[in-house]
Parts: C-alpha cells; structure tokens; sequence
C-alpha cells in the first residue's frame, strides 16, 4: 500500500511537468493548430542546454530562467518567417516542424554528444512522504511547474494580453481591427508554448536521464494528453496529465513500466477513438 | 402546387449553434425550369444549397427529387437520385485535366473503376460524352490542360461541366457569374441555358442581369426565409423586395420615374 | 560509384501518357469499347515506357555491376525505396500523413524472420507471410485511422506504433528486443532452382526483382481509374464525395495496400541485414518514409524512389564527411518548402513547363 501511494505520488509530481510541456503543445497545437513535430525537441533542448551551462558553471537556476526565454525568442521569428508562409497547409507545417527537429535533435548532438547524462540536483534534500523518503528537488520542480501553470491559465484567462490571445486566435479578423497585432500575439504564443517545454526540460534535467533523443516520446505524450484533454481547453490538457501520469504511476505497482506505458496509451487510442474531440474539448473546429 | 415538379423541399430548417439559418423553406421547381434564388448577403441561399446537397444538416424538413425523399441519404449517394451542383468557389480537382476532371465523374459509377491495369487517360479518351459536355461548356480547346492552368471563368464552367456529367434532374449552381469578367458573362449564359436543356436548375445569383436574362422564375430569401416568388418582372416590382434586397423606397421610385 | 540516375517522368498530369501516340488516339473515333485494356499496349513504345524500362534496368543491373560496398548501399537504397513508394500511396495519393508506418515495416522485418528462424519456412514463403500480415494489421489499423483526419490519424498511427515498439521491445524472447534476433537463410526455392542466398548477387537480384515488379505495379495502379480517383481525392475530397466517390474506402485501400508494401520492405531488409530487431518499430523509421517522399515529390511514384536515393546518398556519403547530415537535411527540408513543395520531381516539372511554355512543342 505504501508502494503504490508513493508510486501514485511520484506519478503525479511527473504529471506536473508533463502537463508543463502539454499545455505548451496546448497553446501551440490545440489553440493555434500547428502541428509542431519539433515540441518534444524543444523540451530536449531545454534540458541539454540546462546541461551544457551546468558543465560551463552556469547556475541551475539562471539556466531556469535564460534557456525558456532565449528559446522562447528564437521560436518567435522561426513562427513569423518560417511556419506563418505555411498556415494553410498542416502538412507543410508538420515537415517544417519535423525539419527544425532534425536541426534541433543534431545540434544538441554536437553541443553534447551521443553519451546521455544527469544533472546533479541543484537542491538535495529529502522529504518523508507516506512512509517513504522522497527526493525533495521533484517537489520543488513540482512546485515551480503548479506555480508556473497557474501563472500561464492568469495570463490567458484573467489578463488583458491574454484576452488578445484568445480574440486573435478565435477571430483573428475582428481582432485585427480591433487594433490587436495579431502577427505579434501569434510569433508570441507559439514563443510561450516553445518557453514551456523548455521549462519542462531544464526541470526535468535533474531527474531524467538526459539525450538528444528524449524529445520523441515526450511529443507523443504530450500530444495525447492535449488531444485526449481536448483541442482548444486549457484545464482538460491539465486534468488528463495529471490523471494519466498519477494513475499510470499507481499502475507500475502491478506490472513494469513500460507494460502500464502501453496501457495507458491503449487506454488514450480508446479515448480518442471513442470521442475525437476529447474529454473537454469545445467544438473549435 | 403541380405535380410537374421535379424538386420539391418542404419545411426545411438548418440552424447553427443559436442562429436560424434556413427557417421553413418552401420550394418547388419544374423539369426544365430554372429558378433563380436571390437574396441578401447573409440570407442564408448558399445554407439552403448545402442543406439541399446534404453537405449540412437539416433539422427539419423534406428534400425531393421526383418523389424520392433525400435527406436519409449520404450525401455521396445523392448523385444516383439525379442531384448535382456546382459551386461559388469552382470546386475542380486541380492536378487532373479537363478531360479527366470530366472523366472521373462518369468513371465513378462506371465498372472501369474497379479495373487497377487499365490506363485511365486512355479510358477517358474513348468517352463520347466526355467530349460533348467539354463542347457544351465551350472547354473543347482546354480540354488536355490541366485544370489548375485554366482562367477563373472556364474553371466555373468546368465546375458546371462537372456536375452535368452526373446526368442530373436537378442541377444547383451557386453564383455561376461570381468573379466572372463582362465579356465572359455571355458564354456562362450560354452554358447555364444549354444546362436547362437537360435538368430543372436552381440559381443562386446577385447579378441581376442573369437573373432576368435566364430565369424562368425567381423566389426571394431574406434572414433564411422566402420573402417572395414569381417571375422575375413580378419579382421586380414587389415593394417588399425591393425595400429590404435594393434599399429603395418604392413611393420614391416612382417619384423619380 | 554509380548512383542511380532516374530521367523523371516527363508529364505533369501524373499520368504516365505518352504524348507520341495522342495524335493516333485523337483521330480514332471515341468507340466506347470495354476493350481500354488492349489499348495500353500501343504506349509500350512511347516516352513512359522507355522511363519505366530505364528504370526497371538500372534496378536490375546497377547492383552486378557496382563493386560489392556500392551493391550493398544500392541494395539498401532499393528498399528504401520500394518503402518510399508505399509511403507515396499514402501520403500523395490519398492525402493521408501517417506516422506510423514503422509499425508495418517492423512486422514484416518479423514476419520474414520469425518464420525462418523458428519454423525453418523457406524466405519467398516467409515473404508471403510479411506481406499477408502487413496487409491485415494495416486493414484492421485503417478501419478506424482512416476515418481520422490530418493531426488526429498522425497521432494515432504514431501512438499504435509506438505501442509496437513497446511491445516489441516487452516481448524479447520472441523479439530479442533491441538485440535482436539473426537470421539463417535458408537457400531460395524457385521451383526446381535452389540458390544460396549468401552469394555475391542473389540477395540483390531477390531485392531488386520484388522492387522492379510493385514499382511496374504502381505506376499502372496510379495511371489507372483508381489512381485517377486517388488523385481525385488528394485534390478535392469533398468534391470527389459530391460526385460519388466514396472516399473512406479508397483511402482504405490505399492504406491497406501500403501496409502491405511497408511490410513487404521490411520482409526484404531483414532478408538483407539477415537480422530483425525492435528498433526497427521506433519512431525513425516512420519519419523516413516522409522525408523521402517529401524530398523527392509527392504523388508520383517516381518522386519517392527519388527521395529515397538522395536520402541514401546523403546518408552513405555526406555522412562520411560529417556525421549530422541530418541536420543538412533539416535546413534542406526547410529551404524546399519554401522554394519547392513540391519536391525535386517538383522541380524537375516546373523547369519543363517553363521551357515547353516557351514554344517548345510538348503536348502534356
């Protein structure tokens, strides 16, 4: 019993970054509908530069601030100059987002090579949690993912800035001419999803084993979750993460990892299969 | 009304999310008429075109085609019952030729589709009809380039060439002069008129011209209803129309002859 | 060093037709005859026909006659290809972008191998099987992928591929995992002809023999009414539903049939690599396909066998050079869709139009 709580536990703490990254795909892929093949990279980068300015003596925690931000900035023209020439066809977006993974997938490759490592945690402490000692960083990684997930749903639903966020993205022609800079709230969102998972990432760096190919299944997870939380809500991304990696967690008391990772991603096809349009989803089309 | 009409909808309603788009349209047309619809922006024709095509769904309503009931029917089905439509926007498969844009909708129902050696450009080459409704719609000199490569007013009447393939009772063309230039207008005149030969043709137009030039009859839709119908000089000359579809006050009219 | 230089088709219909013998057909009254069949066989001399036999040729023959490290990286160039091409009957020809097809590639990289290995079945045999499953897992997969549109079939074959591999990689007394498990050939049975498998050529021969034919199978397929109506349904589907063409299931087939040709190219690399791992069902080897199609041009059969060769020049050559090739090929991919969506046989097309359009006489 002390197992399986504690798994549940951890479980849930992990669903606390995924959801990081998911509502990053969130904002990009549920609300914008570009299909970012990159997303899961964006969030390797995020880690293996939180890497690298580590083994450059850099802080953990500047690392934290700097990296979102810079590649929250690169991804603005990327969207401008790049994906916006493309909006009227996914597929075009999707191969342009698949190319940028390539770039991206092959440059953390010459900047940390093949051989994949940890940080160290920036914060060692333990905490005694149901019985069991727990890793006292993932708290903390936990706590600044809720902190940051409330900040991310007080700017979209509760700022001025947000609003024009949401009026561009449903009527991106009223929006318009109602003064918004459209183009500028869109390199921006797509700028805020891209900063999430790179937050996702350098939080995770500490925890996960860290590789040029750890993007691949964090993009699909990411797109169940959104897909499965439904297309255009915010709090349904956040539900289901939290849900799929709480329970899948409780599961892996019963049966190996990677059997109740295949559970529970049967369990997300019979989701999908049974209500396209996820368990929250509104009918944006 | 007689029992001479092909078409005949009752009732048809089609609302989306809180708004009433078509409300309890009522229309029947004859074998060989052509029924223009006018209408407003916004009246809700082209809705009451898809909710005819079955592209949208009715709420309630009947739509039928020489007594056959449509609306339980895909809408890729509604072909075998003698419907057939062309569209504002030309809706034509651009990478394929004329020829073999015509083709296909022949080729569809045809046994040839089920033959996977068979060359199809060869197959279309031997199609009589193919050639007729290429030199019905004046697309005989166009008729190996590629669709794409053709100007917005043969794109149209390649549309229209489409849908007659399909050997229709009831044809629905939808703007068929949008974005046409005045000298082009006389061949889709020519084209819609040949097209009455074969089928009763519903209109949707704003061009009045080619509404008084080709329609036998005219109903009128405002806010998703019909307001009036009849000829098109009767059609003309009613104050309602003309107050709320020409913004004219009729006493002013005759005030200013 | 002989890469294999492909003259792409030269017609920008997508319809293989040789534009020689029109003037024959245009003066022949349209007959309405039921006998189409017979009257492909005038196009055998025409300019589609030397393309196909070039083609088949150099499929042929390039492998003997390249010394044995080129014949090894041409052999893998072939399946690449013959990949590549079921992959264009998805994604060109009925518009649908999976991501999943390394699920069927790595089924019939098993279903070739399980079969030898374990039951001692002889390879043309075991091929059969490959395909046969490939085909199946693809019908049952396709009933619910191809009613979902664009994000969601992404996600979805992607997601059912990734359970492959999981599973894959659970089940490693069959699988071997990503170990994997190697293969013994047993010699090839061709009726009363036993060749050993392990000669310099055969494995090539074998390889390019299954190629030549889905490619001669394919470019008939597309030039057919069925392709006609594939291409239909990539232009305009709900044009192509308004007319009555039922789409689910053309696009079924489509999907049900590169399925089987997916799992026909794993069979075949297996037979190759004489080994079958897990790896084989990562997402990698669903991305590929993509990128050879995309790279060499979407919809036509020629395109994709094109990619596939400038993927596997990039990979055995530039490689050498620097080993993130990949990350050429990502800027490569970028600057394309800017400049050319529409691939390399993309470009090769609009470079003849400009050129026919110029008063050089060249009926399309």
């Amino acid at each position: 019993m002390e197992l399986q709580s504690f798994l549940v536990f951890n479980g849930l703490v992990n669903g606390f970054l995924i959801a990081l990254i998911a509502l990053g795909l969130a904002l990009v892929f549920g609300i914008m509908r570009i299909i970012n093949m990159a997303h899961g990279d964006l969030y390797m980068f995020g880690a293996v530069g939180a890497v690298v300015f580590s083994e450059m003596g850099i802080p953990f925690w500047i690392s934290l601030f700097v990296l979102p931000l810079l590649l929250g900035g690169l991804a603005m023209p990327f969207e401008r100059f790049v994906l916006r020439p493309l909006e009227s066809s996914a597929l075009a977006t999707m191969v342009a987002t698949i190319g940028l993974s390539f770039i991206l997938q092959q440059l953390a490759l010459i900047i940390f090579g093949g051989q994949p490592r940890r940080l160290d945690e920036p914060v060692s402490f333990n905490v005694q949690i149901l019985g069991t000692t727990f890793p006292g960083y993932r708290l903390v990684a936990a706590g600044i993912g809720i902190v940051l997930l409330a900040a991310v749903w007080g700017f979209v639903y509760r700022s001025r800035l947000g609003l024009s966020l949401r009026a561009t993205i449903e009527r991106p022609d009223i929006a318009d001419a109602m003064g918004i800079n459209t183009s500028l709230v869109r390199a921006g969102a797509f700028g805020l999803g891209t900063a999430l998972a790179a937050v996702g990432g350098v939080l995770a760096a500490p925890i996960n084993n860290v590789s040029h190919l750890m993007g691949g299944q964090i993009l699909l997870v990411a797109f169940i979750v959104v897909i499965v939380g439904g297309l255009g809500s915010l709090g349904g991304t956040l539900i289901v993460a939290l849900v799929m990696a709480a329970a899948q967690g409780g599961i892996t008391a019963y049966i190996s990892p990677v059997e109740s990772q295949i559970l529970v991603f049967g369990m997300m096809a019979i989701v999908v299969l049974v209500r396209p349009k996820g368990l929250f989803g509104k009918a944006v089309a | 009304m007689s029992d001479s009409s092909i078409l005949k909808v009752s009732g048809v309603r089609v609302h989306f999310g809180g708004l009433v788009a078509v409300n309890d349209v009522s229309i029947e047309v004859g074998a060989r008429e052509l029924r223009a619809i006018i209408g407003p922006n916004g009246a809700g024709k082209t809705t009451f075109f898809n909710a005819i095509s079955g592209e949208v769904p009715l709420e309630q309503g009947s739509v039928q085609i020489g007594g056959v009931e449509l609306t339980k029917h895909a809408s890729h089905r509604l072909r075998r019952f003698g419907l057939a439509r062309a569209y504002q926007v030309p809706q034509i498969f651009g990478g394929l030729t004329v020829r073999q844009n015509l083709w296909i909708a022949e080729a569809v129902e045809s046994s040839a589709r089920w033959r996977p050696f068979v060359n199809a450009d060869v197959l279309a080459r031997q199609s009589a009809f193919v050639e007729e409704t290429c030199e019905s719609v004046g697309l005989a000199a166009s008729i190996d380039r590629p669709a794409e490569e053709l100007s917005h007013a043969d794109q149209k009447v390649l549309d229209i060439g489409m849908a007659l393939m399909l050997r229709p009772k009831v044809l629905l063309l939808d703007e068929p002069t949008q974005g046409v230039s005045p000298e082009e207008i006389q061949g889709i005149h020519a084209v819609v008129r040949a097209a009455t030969k074969q089928a009763a043709v519903l209109m949707i137009e704003h061009n009045m011209q080619t509404v008084l030039a080709l329609s036998d009859s005219v109903t009128v839709l405002v806010n998703g209803a019909v307001m009036a119908e009849g000829t098109p000089s009767e059609v003309m000359d009613n104050d309602d129309v003309q107050r709320v579809y020409m913004g004219v006050n009729p006493q002013k009219k005759t005030e200013l002859g | 060093m002989s890469p294999i230089s492909v003259p792409p088709t030269p017609s920008a219909t997508g319809a293989l037709q040789t534009p020689n013998s029109t003037d024959d057909l245009q003066t022949r009254h349209p007959s309405g005859r039921s006998g189409g069949g017979r009257h492909t066989s005038r196009l055998l001399f025409g300019k589609a026909a030397w393309v196909r036999l070039t083609v088949v040729a150099a499929m042929l023959l390039a492998g003997p006659l390249a010394p044995p490290g080129v014949r090894t990286i041409i052999l893998v160039t072939l399946i690449y290809g013959l990949y590549a091409m079921a992959y264009d009957l998805l994604l060109g020809y009925s518009n649908q972008p999976s991501l999943g097809q390394g699920l069927f590639f790595g089924l019939g990289m098993y279903g070739v191998a399980l079969p030898i290995v374990d039951h001692g079945v002889n390879v043309a045999a075991a091929l059969l099987a490959a395909a046969l499953a490939g085909g199946i897992a693809a019908l049952v997969i396709g009933l619910v992928a191809v009613r979902l549109a664009n994000a969601f079939h992404v996600i979805f074959t992607a997601l059912f591929a990734a359970i492959a591999y999981m599973i894959a990689n659970t089940l490693t007394p069959i699988t071997g995992g990503s170990g994997g498990r190697t293969i013994t050939l047993p010699p090839l049975k061709l009726g009363p002809w036993e060749v050993s498998l392990y000669g310099p050529y055969a494995t090539y021969l074998l390889v390019a023999v299954v190629v030549a034919f889905v490619y001669l199978l394919l470019d008939r397929l597309v030039a057919s009414p069925v392709g006609k109506i594939w291409t239909a349904i990539r232009e305009n589907p709900e044009r192509a539903a308004n007319i009555g063409i039922h789409v689910y299931r053309y696009r079924l087939a489509a999907f049900v049939l590169s399925g089987l040709l997916t799992a026909v190219a794993g069979g075949l690399y297996a037979v190759m690599l004489r080994f079958a791992s897990s790896e084989f069902f990562s997402f990698t080897w669903s991305v590929l396909p993509f990128v050879w199609v995309l790279v060499g041009g979407i919809g036509t059969i020629i395109g994709p066998l094109l990619g596939a060769v400038i993927f596997a020049l990039f990979q055995f050559y530039v490689a050498q050079l620097w080993t993130h090739y990949l990350l050429i090929l990502g800027v490569a991919l970028l600057v394309l869709l800017r400049w050319s969506p529409k691939g390399v046989v993309g470009v090769w097309r609009s470079f003849r139009a400009r050129r026919s359009a110029s008063g050089k006489k060249d009926v399309r």
